[in-house]
């Protein structure tokens, strides 16, 4: 039983290639029923935001989390198109596992380090997981570490002040444009959260009724119009609503690239060519990357963001190595804690076999010798239990060492030798 | 103290300037600039007391092409002062001083008076021509510098490259303004050089237009300016399209200035 990740992200695969592998909230729940139904997986768990996709999991070995993982992406209708993912793909067993989540969710290792976004997008992971029953103990420790372990790196460090989230990055290369953003008109498309927040940013600096919301379903636009994010706007008139646009920001998940460089280059000449800036959040990316070609409109997605994220990384070096050892000082307590609780049963079971062995041979002998004062028997006793402890203590030794427990099948042999069957340890 | 030392002065605290630009380039020492633009303003000051003084003590002014020169640099000076205040202009420091060290170094191996005593109409014809064409010189020169760094700027934040000293220059929104009143005024005064022109031409040879080249030229560089500033209102010729143009009409009417003034 160990602790596994497999996974893609923003380091190990481009834009084009993280699109196929996303997964919106139905694709989740399906991916997650059916890795379970595959028994290869005790416990799961699956992050799908722009930037990476991770199965978190509780199983017999990395190789095997993988192999299953495979086979149910290739062998159910979740992707489109095959793909040689294995230059793409990293995987992580146990305390490297552990200390993967505890950097994700800290936000060490997303596009803009320090962003708050994620430890919500983990959060949510973690609640689909519960509710498609997916998750159990091993894996519910885990994700309430991982958010005790963000909330510390938080208030710990300086890593989330002075950030340059999704949402300020956006604003910086729309000043970057633009200059002065108080007369410009932001059209957000879609209404997915990264976009609702980079929009939310824009809307610190444009004049209030400069934001328009379209989305294929008119109710969610009006839904956000109600929470003051700007005027909803039916997506039939979106050609006559980017001419006004001088920031276009979209996050909708069509699942292709639905905006392509023929309808921005009709779009441009009637603008009069007037600059604009389009941010494409959507993962897969709602625009042919080719529109960026064309002049005066400037395309951004959700890679392009890592520049700005270098950058503001040597910014914070310092307040991200202290960030880094917490993390590593917590995921070695959690690995400790966990190889404990992972030997725990086998430990109790062995215990509990050679003191019922003892308990027996004792009463055994001790009615074969009536003559015995009560303070001889006591002294039987007690020296029974001093040759099982010391019998014991090796074993138990051997169980509680990581490293030790750390080569594959050591429970199993214990289990074996000492003959002690599953029922019992459970 | 004879007023040429004050001109290797100006000089000298304009090249330290360059320096302090082109060092900012290399080494990541904001200081550097802060050293520059002092430099500039403090040249500048100077420039502008010498040139006073220069002109109460000439018998005529602009009657050499040190004082057109010197003019020109000054434009630019006060230009690059007022858009580092105004609009951050502080990273493209070493694009006006280059521009402004070379007018300074010409106007001091053109000292010789370029016209004796010519009768009136002439001399007023020649006079608002040569004024004209060192303004709008100097106002080309910077639509110039500015159209040089909108398109690096712009060629930075589309291949998404936002460090360097490029991320320190002004919003492309404000170079391009800049780049377009620049022309757009500089269109104004080398107009108003272009009808002078043609009064001395006149005045001189009976003919408006006479057989002379640069005559040629200016009118053909007229016309192209009319026309991008025209089809930028028209039919949206502003950012890169627009700019590049406008750039390589630019490089041609600078060229055209030294080659004509030769």
């Amino acid at each position: 039983m160990n602790y596994v990740v497999v996974g893609i992200n923003h380091k190990s695969a481009p834009v084009n290639v993280r699109e196929k592998f996303a997964l919106d909230t139905n694709k989740a729940k399906l991916l997650l029923k059916r890795l379970y139904q595959g028994k290869k997986l005790r416990e799961l768990a699956v992050i799908s935001t722009c930037n990476r996709v991770e199965l978190y999991g509780v199983s017999g070995g990395v190789e095997e989390a993988k192999n299953e993982l495979y086979r149910v992406f290739y062998q159910s209708d979740m992707v489109d198109e095959k793909i040689e993912w294995d230059s793409y793909i990293y995987t992580h067993e146990n305390k490297e596992a552990i200390s993967h989540l505890f950097s994700v969710t800290s936000s060490l290792d997303s596009l803009i380090l320090g962003e708050n976004q994620i430890t919500k997008q983990v959060r949510d992971a973690y609640d689909l997981a519960t509710h498609t029953e997916v998750i159990g103990p091993y894996l519910n420790q885990l994700f309430h570490k991982a958010f005790f372990v963000a909330k510390r790196v938080k208030t710990e460090t300086d890593i989330s002040k002075g950030n340059i989230s999704v949402g300020s990055a956006g604003v910086l290369l729309a000043k970057k444009i633009f200059g002065k953003l108080t007369d410009k008109k932001v059209l957000l498309l879609g209404a997915g959260e990264i976009g609702e927040l980079v929009v939310r940013y824009l809307n610190d600096l444009v004049d209030s009724g400069n934001t328009f919301i379209m989305n294929r379903t008119l109710s969610k636009a009006q839904n956000l119009e109600v929470q003051n994010l700007g005027i909803a706007k039916d997506f039939q008139d979106f050609e006559e609503v980017i001419l006004e646009a001088d920031i276009v920001v979209s996050s909708m998940s069509a699942g292709y690239e639905f905006l392509d460089q023929d309808l921005f280059k009709k779009i441009m000449t009637k603008r009069k060519n007037r600059s604009l800036f389009v941010i494409d959040l959507g993962v897969p990316r709602n625009i042919d990357e080719t529109v960026g070609e064309l002049s005066n409109l400037y395309l951004y997605n959700v890679d392009d963001l890592k520049e700005i994220s270098e950058e503001n990384k040597q910014a914070r070096l310092e307040s991200l190595n202290h960030a880094k050892n917490i993390i590593e000082h917590e995921a070695n307590d959690f690995y400790d804690s966990f190889i404990g609780q992972k030997a725990r049963p086998t430990i109790a079971s062995l215990s509990q076999k050679f003191d019922r062995i003892r308990d027996n041979e004792v009463e055994k002998s001790l009615t074969k010798m009536q003559h015995l004062s009560d303070d001889d028997k006591k002294i039987i006793e007690k020296m029974s239990k001093a040759i099982v402890s010391k019998i014991l203590h090796d074993p138990i030794f051997l169980l509680k060492n990581e490293e030790e427990l750390s080569e594959p099948g050591v429970l199993e042999i214990v289990k074996k030798i000492f003959k002690l069957n599953d029922e019992e340890i459970k | 103290m004879n007023l040429h030392a004050f001109f290797i002065i100006i000089l000298a605290l304009y090249l330290a300037s360059t320096l302090c630009y082109i060092l900012r380039l290399i080494i990541d020492k904001p200081v550097l600039s802060v050293l520059g633009l002092r430099g500039v303003v403090l040249a500048a000051f100077l420039q502008t007391l010498t040139l006073g003084f220069h002109f109460l003590r000439a018998e005529e002014v602009f009657s050499t092409f040190l004082d057109y020169y010197q003019l020109s640099a000054l434009i630019l000076s006060y230009t690059f002062i007022i858009l580092c205040f105004k609009k951050r202009f502080y990273a493209s420091g070493l694009f006006f001083l280059i521009p402004i060290d070379l007018l300074i170094i010409l106007s001091l191996t053109h000292q010789n008076p370029y016209a004796l005593k010519i009768p009136w109409p002439l001399y007023g014809y020649l006079w608002t021509h040569l004024i004209s064409i060192f303004l709008s010189l100097a106002v080309f020169i910077v639509g110039m510098v500015s159209a040089v760094l909108f398109l690096i700027s712009e060629r930075n934040i589309k291949a998404k490259k936002l460090g360097g000293w490029v991320s320190r220059l002004p919003s492309l929104a404000v170079l391009d303004d800049i780049h377009y009143k620049a022309v757009t005024l500089g269109f104004v005064i080398f107009s108003l050089a272009i009808v002078t022109g043609a009064g001395y031409s006149k005045v001189l040879t009976g003919h408006y237009i006479s057989d002379d080249l640069k005559q040629g030229l200016s009118i053909i560089l007229w016309i192209f300016f009319a026309v991008i500033l025209n089809f930028r209102v028209r039919k949206g010729w502003q950012g890169h399209k627009g700019i590049l143009l406008s750039l390589i009409g630019l490089i041609a009417l600078v060229l055209l200035f030294f080659i004509g003034l030769k």
